[in-house]
């Protein structure tokens, strides 16, 4: 069996003392795509910050190797040009940084640290602007400051534009669903699935089956009280539906 | 100091574009006294660029009339390599129906005072104002602005943005006055002003001063360090953290500079931001 892109081995974070995430365990493997469901609370987006390397949350054990490489040791940048993406929950609005200087920016910046060289501008104007249309995404988004004034849905798709200009090995999209219409619900799940090519690797940080339908997991898991306290295929999704998060809670507690 | 009066007259009609370019050293100032005069109906594009070198010390006088009318787009870019003193007293005036706009960029000088005093003087005269402020290292940069609406329905907008680094000195003293006369004014002003560092100190003045009952005015400021989420966000797409905010102060300086029109002012007001955000204590925007 091939290595784990992303192993997690007991990792317990914590924000301003309160303990978060206590003894997490998670292996990803090369094509696979994971989804962690879970109460609100229960810990999944400490999770997604956590692995993006965000401050103020703090590893007090376990450790996390991406690729084989200690990833809790990089900074945010190097975790990106590692091959690391994180799909925000809530996409940050930076007026006057237009979004193709971003995505060009980025893109240089992650060529940059693999000693490639930088991509024109024609060439990657031309790039973008497929995407763009790919994901339904407005030509004068790209023009726009970063999500200035995009609707919810606009910012959802334009993370994962982000994510398809990048092409990254992991991505782990936090909650990147929510909020979104059922159109704009099936643009986003194909925009993963064009994606999906037996090397790169998801973990999707999900409330609802729906983009599970559309997307098909290989393995769900519940994330309760800090932990992954079940892990199972598919249908563990309609057991959870049936059931809802209360008997996980107990079995966490 | 060789001293030296400048007027600029457009006359009724007339269509000009005019660049001065002003050095300052330290042995010498290029002028100490600049009028302009626009008669009625006239437009000029004005691009007043300052560069500034060595330990100089410059004050300038300047004065702009508009007559009924006219139109005047005028950038000023005040770009000083060596710490110099710069202090420019402005006075415009503008008569019936006249449109100012009005856009200031400076950098590097260790003291940039700007007095600016606007009288909106005719009917539905309207005036459009843009300063940019950008000061390092113990430098300190200042703009004292009034907005006199002194007749009915003239409108005024006014942005005010400091970036300060560390150990550096902004301040802000910017008031809208509306007297009786003033009915029917419409005016907004706004100071945002950037801390890159904790040693960096900002004072700020916004001010209405209403005596009309019928208006329609707005004043406001912040005061704030870069935004933390957007550095992450940046930082996770792969930008190294100097890049980062360099992009993310770019971007708030840039609500000012980008409405800058006039080529040659633009390319060196470019040129300057490019040297400022190397320049604006590099060390600490890497950290």
């Amino acid at each position: 069996m091939s290595m784990p892109l992303l192993d997690i081995r007991g990792l317990r974070v914590s924000v301003e003392d309160k303990e978060i995430l206590n003894g997490l365990s998670l292996e990803v493997r090369p094509g696979e795509v994971h989804a962690i469901m879970g109460p609100n609370g229960a810990g999944k987006s400490t999770l997604a910050q956590t692995l993006a390397g965000r401050d103020g949350y703090q590893v007090t054990g376990g450790n996390v190797l991406l690729n084989g490489e200690d990833l809790l040791g990089m900074s945010p940048e190097e975790r990106a040009c590692k091959g690391l993406f994180l799909g925000f929950q809530y996409p940050v609005e930076i007026p006057g940084v237009s979004n193709m200087y971003l995505l060009r920016s980025a893109v240089n910046a992650q060529r940059k640290a693999a000693g490639r060289e930088e991509i024109s501008a024609a060439a990657f104007l031309k790039q973008a602007r497929t995407e763009a249309a790919q994901l339904k995404l407005k030509p004068e988004l790209l023009k726009r400051g970063v999500n200035e004034g995009f609707s919810g849905g606009e910012k959802k798709r334009n993370e994962i534009l982000q994510l398809a200009v990048l092409k990254p090995r992991l991505a782990v999209l936090d909650e990147t669903d929510s909020g979104l219409d059922i159109d704009a619900l099936k643009i986003v799940a194909s925009g993963i699935r064009a994606l999906r090519d037996g090397q790169r690797a998801f973990v999707l940080i999900t409330h609802y089956e729906r983009i599970l339908n559309l997307v098909s997991p290989d393995r769900v898991h519940v994330l309760a009280g800090g932990r992954i306290a079940r892990s199972g295929g598919a249908e563990l999704v309609s057991e959870l539906e049936a059931s809802g998060y209360e008997p996980f809670l107990r079995e966490a507690a | 100091m060789t001293a030296a009066a400048t007027e600029i007259v457009v006359k009724a009609g007339e269509r000009r574009a005019e660049t001065l370019r002003l050095n300052h050293r330290a042995d010498a100032s290029a002028m100490d006294a600049l009028r302009i005069v626009l008669e009625p109906g006239s437009r000029l594009e004005l691009e007043e660029l300052h560069e500034g070198q060595g330990d100089f010390a410059a004050h300038l006088e300047i004065e702009v009339e508009l007559g009924r009318g006219a139109r005047m787009r005028h950038v000023t870019v005040v770009d000083d390599s060596g710490g110099g003193r710069i202090e420019i007293n402005r006075q415009v005036r503008l008569a019936e129906e006249a449109r100012l706009e009005y856009i200031r960029v400076g950098s590097g000088a260790s003291f940039d005072h700007e007095s600016l005093r606007a009288g909106l003087m005719g009917p539905r005269s309207r005036f459009r104002h843009g300063h940019l402020m950008m000061a390092d290292a113990g430098c300190r940069a200042e703009l004292d602005l009034e907005i006199a609406h002194q007749a009915r329905h003239a409108e005024s907008e006014s942005l005010c943005r400091c970036v300060l680094g560390a150990e550096s000195h902004g301040g802000f003293a910017g008031r809208i006055l509306i007297p009786p006369d003033g009915q029917g004014a419409n005016a907004r002003l706004r100071n945002d002003n950037l801390l890159l560092d904790e040693s960096a100190r900002m004072e700020t003045r916004p001010e209405l001063e209403v005596y009309a009952d019928e208006v329609q005015c707005a004043h406001g400021a912040a005061t704030g360090a870069l935004d933390d989420a957007a550095l992450f966000y940046l930082r996770t797409r792969g930008l190294p953290p100097g890049q980062a905010r360099a992009l993310l102060v770019r971007a708030f300086a840039s609500s000012v500079s980008n409405e800058i029109e006039l080529p040659e002012a633009r390319g060196m007001a470019d040129r300057m931001l490019s040297r400022a955000l190397r320049d604006l204590a590099p060390q600490r925007l890497a950290a």
